[in-house]
């Protein structure tokens, strides 16, 4: 990790704490370069609403829409769990240079797989992300104790 | 689960290659969608919307997952499929999978598309197939393609080999 990292990744894990009081999943992430945050958002994924809506690709977008392409080639992505398929390939697609995530897939999909409405798709970023020229650097797990806290209690038919 | 795919499929894919087409037409990547409930009522259309928009997640079938969902009831959509000019990227397919819809009908597919890109640093794709991604899913999914292929290629072929891109 970087100087700035844990800083940054504890925010995210903020941004989900927040998600989760505001009734979403306890997923958050950052957009961040060394000039500071460029984005930030939290899940708000909804089993009626946009199921694209995880905290990833909310931040992501958020940054296109405010930096050109060229600050994002040297921004990363910080997560507070690891990015799923579609997050790491939406990264991907915004150009970031880097992914630094806390709490890893293979150990929130056992939690996830206990709700029909959790259940996702079992492929670690680095393996969405391990094909194309272009590489984006994968950084995690990281602050893992403190990351898994996020999911204290969550993952039941009756929250889920 | 598995369904094989009839005319009204083929048809309905048609209509999703006739979308990338329009999309293309109008200064979009020539990517098109769309999302038909069981009896083939029409529930979505999106095109890519990369281009107008500067979001690179902006796909057709993301689009039109995004569209549908919040309208459309989930009992639906898990008898819904989505038809796709090409193949969904591993971003898309997983957003199908997220939508609850669990039939695929593609056109081109990816690893011909892939070589029709090679040349484009930009615009190289992650290399998954959507079969490939979605057999990590939690839940079974039905993929049907490449489909008219010949037909979706065209579309491809225009775009891509224009000396103006």
């Amino acid at each position: 990790m970087q100087p700035d990292d844990e800083n940054f990744l504890r925010q995210t894990f903020a941004l989900a704490r927040a998600a989760r009081a505001a009734g979403h999943r306890p997923f958050g992430a950052v957009v961040a370069d060394a000039a500071g945050i460029v984005a930030e958002a939290g899940s708000t994924q909804t089993a009626n609403g946009d199921p694209t809506a995880h905290a990833e690709m909310n931040a992501l977008r958020r940054a296109m829409a405010v930096v050109p392409r060229a600050r994002l080639e040297g921004a990363t992505l910080y997560a507070s769990n690891e990015p799923c398929a579609m997050c790491a390939a939406a990264a991907f697609y915004a150009g970031v240079a880097r992914i630094v995530f806390g709490f890893p897939e293979e150990k929130l999909r056992p939690l996830r797989n206990r709700t029909a409405a959790g259940a996702g798709i079992g492929l670690s970023c680095r393996a969405v992300l391990a094909r194309p020229a272009r590489k984006v650097e994968v950084v995690g797990p990281c602050l893992e104790d403190e990351a898994a806290l996020l999911h204290d209690g969550y993952w039941s038919e009756a929250t889920a | 689960m598995s369904r094989t795919t009839d005319d009204r499929d083929l048809a309905l894919l048609r209509q999703a290659i006739a979308v990338s087409a329009a999309a293309a037409a109008s200064g979009e990547l020539p990517f098109g969608a769309v999302i038909a409930a069981r009896d083939g009522t029409i529930l979505a259309r999106a095109t890519s919307t990369e281009i107008s928009t500067g979001d690179w997640t902006c796909h057709a079938e993301t689009n039109a997952v995004r569209d549908a969902s919040p309208r459309i009831d989930r009992r639906t959509l898990a008898q819904a499929t989505i038809y796709a000019s090409a193949e969904p990227c591993a971003m898309c397919a997983s957003a199908i999978f997220y939508s609850g819809i669990r039939r695929i009908v593609y056109g081109f597919g990816e690893t011909k598309l892939r070589q029709m890109l090679a040349t484009r640093a930009e615009t190289t794709g992650l290399g998954f197939s959507c079969r490939e991604v979605l057999a990590h899913a939690a839940a079974p999914m039905d993929i049907h393609g490449p489909c008219l292929e010949a037909e979706a290629a065209a579309v491809q072929a225009r775009y891509w080999n224009a000396t103006s891109r």
